[in-house]
């Protein structure tokens, strides 16, 4: 994989050119599209949600042109469409269609379930858990991704953590 | 145990503590059974979200480029002068035909859509669709939501019904909307609901249906607190139907119809809306529709049909046979009345008329006029848009006439 920084083209038009965002797409693509996994319901709500990502960067007005600023960039939009997302799930209740109805994913209890409990979470925590635990980032990374203070994004992590534990086992879930 | 040690617990897997807390931490957990517990629980749901599952299959990343490209704003232009060009080229030669002395109640009204699907604005589509200005007390409510554009908008019909619409856009590719009426049993303004609905949408795979599709929904209260949802499902990128559900009372849901959404059936939801009132019909909910071949959608014998009754809401309940109108694309191959300036009797029709020889299948003029009726209804006005046909059923002769000439004077 060639990465992002390595392309010596100027930066006002990497940023425009298509083989950038093409490359984009193959180097972080895979791993917003994980991030996205851990907390949407289905694989292609995540989809959904890591083309968003996509769209939205590749619309901004200001996209960061330094080396290493992409992926923390991306992963901020991302996280600001999955609080978007979470919040909105919280909000409505589908009925299905008759005869229409979808097939529950279950691609492992055990994941399904962690899944669920990440949903059942204020979704500001979730999405701090998962950046942290899951994606590897450490708290004053997400801090500086999410412009928050290192304090709240720590914060974030002891009260997600609570909330979570409680959350699994008021799912059935054993810890 | 104090909660303090709970969040030093948790501030421990993220940060080496200093020695004063460190120290007190490991001296309250050894003391304490129930943050030992904690700490576990702790460790196990770390280990939990940090679990990694296999890579997803990533989807192209050429659908993506094409929405996330910002258009140019010539393109724009381009796009939205051709929409109006193509709506003044329709008109033009709906007049000529006219002139030609094709005289009847249809008229093909594909040519003045034909730029809905280029890359315009909704306004541009708003304005080639023919949507009549705002007047008011009517209302507009843009949501955005997942890259795609949902317009509400809609006009009061009477002191207790508003006729709603929506619209949606994804990237420049697909544009949908839908007039159906909402009966709210009290004085509504629009702004009520409005002011409540929200949007959402779900990705649906259904075991009938292989090919992946969207679901939007729309959720509001009207005045009286009873719900309204409104359900639109999309396929690759084209709407597909929407569904409106209204509780009678607060708390209960009930669908009350289905609707195809295509900018055609729009449009002649629009000219019917806006040319029955000129016909003398007190309300003016749009009954266009083409009837589905399901049995179960037959119209019943003892309904009385006509604009009034047609609206959206008069079945008493889903159990029970009810106005279920679907459009649905029918060819002219479909249509086996393609007739002159005449009537029908019945036994001829494809949609197996039951004889009861009140229902007239009347065409104005072959190829590109079509008239024709679904059993059981006395008198119907079809109208070709396009690829389709939209049927208006009255009973009263005399009063389908009126309103087809009303709908002929609402042509472009």
């Amino acid at each position: 994989v060639t990465h992002l920084y390595e392309i010596q083209i100027p930066a006002a038009h990497a940023v425009r050119s298509p083989e950038y965002w093409d490359l984009a797409y193959r180097e972080h693509g895979p791993d917003l599209l994980s991030y996205m996994r851990r907390m949407a319901p289905s694989r292609e709500t995540a989809e959904e949600l890591m083309q968003e990502t996509f769209v939205r960067a590749m619309r901004a007005d200001r996209r960061p042109t330094a080396p290493g600023e992409l992926r923390p960039w991306l992963y901020r939009i991302a996280t600001n469409l999955a609080i978007d997302h979470l919040r909105r799930s919280r909000r409505f209740r589908f009925v299905p269609f008759i005869g229409r109805e979808t097939a529950p994913e279950r691609d492992g209890a055990e994941v399904d379930l962690v899944r669920h409990a990440l949903r059942e979470i204020a979704p500001e925590q979730t999405t701090a858990l998962v950046l942290r635990l899951h994606e590897g980032f450490g708290p004053r990374e997400i801090a500086a991704m999410l412009e928050l203070s290192e304090v709240a994004v720590k914060s974030r992590l002891v009260r997600g953590r609570r909330a979570f534990i409680l959350a699994y086992r008021r799912l059935g879930g054993q810890l | 145990v104090t909660a303090h040690a709970y969040d030093l617990i948790g501030a421990a897997r993220d940060e080496v503590l200093d020695d004063a807390s460190d120290a007190f931490l490991r001296a309250h957990l050894r003391e304490c059974a129930d943050c030992r517990r904690y700490e576990r629980d702790v460790s196990q749901a770390d280990r939990l979200v940090a679990q990694r599952e296999p890579y997803p299959s990533m989807p192209p990343f050429e659908a993506i480029r094409r929405h996330g490209e910002r258009p140019s704003w010539w393109l724009i232009a381009v796009a939205a002068s051709a929409v109006i060009v193509a709506a003044a080229v329709g008109g033009l030669a709906l007049r000529e035909r006219n002139a030609a002395g094709q005289a009847g109640p249809t008229r093909v009204l594909g040519s003045t859509l034909g730029g809905t699907s280029l890359g315009a604005s909704p306004d541009d589509v708003l304005r080639a669709l023919g949507v009549p200005d705002r007047r008011s007390g009517e209302g507009t409510q843009w949501v955005y939501e997942r890259g795609i554009w949902v317009l509400f908008s809609g006009r009061p019909l009477g002191p207790s019904s508003v006729v709603v619409s929506i619209q949606a856009w994804r990237g420049s590719a697909a544009q949908t909307e839908e007039g159906f009426r909402v009966d709210t049993g009290a004085p509504s303004d629009l702004r009520d609901i409005y002011a409540t609905f929200d949007l959402d949408e779900q990705p649906r795979v259904g075991p009938q249906r292989p090919d992946p599709f969207r679901l939007l929904v729309a959720r509001g209260r009207d005045r009286d607190g009873r719900t309204v949802q409104l359900r639109a499902t999309f396929s690759e990128g084209r709407a597909e139907s929407l569904e409106l559900s209204r509780t009678k009372d607060p708390g209960e849901v009930r669908l009350s119809g289905t609707h195809a959404l295509d900018p055609f059936a729009v449009s002649a939801c629009q000219l019917i809306t806006r040319a029955a009132p000129r016909a003398g019909y007190a309300t003016a909910a749009a009954v266009v529709s083409t009837h589905a071949d399901d049995p179960k959608e037959q119209v019943p014998p003892d309904r009385e049909l006509n604009l009034r009754l047609c609206a959206y809401g008069e079945d008493r309940d889903w159990a029970d046979p009810h106005l279920n109108w679907a459009t649905r694309p029918v060819s002219r191959a479909d249509a086996v009345f393609v007739l002159t300036g005449s009537r029908t009797l019945p036994g001829q029709s494809a949609w197996k008329a039951d004889g009861d020889g009140r229902w007239i299948a009347r065409a104005c003029a072959p190829g590109h006029q079509v008239v024709a009726a679904p059993p059981r209804c006395h008198v119907a006005l079809a109208v070709s848009v396009g690829p389709y046909l939209f049927f208006v059923y009255e009973r009263d002769d005399d009063a389908a006439r009126r309103l087809a000439d009303a709908v002929v004077a609402e042509l472009p």
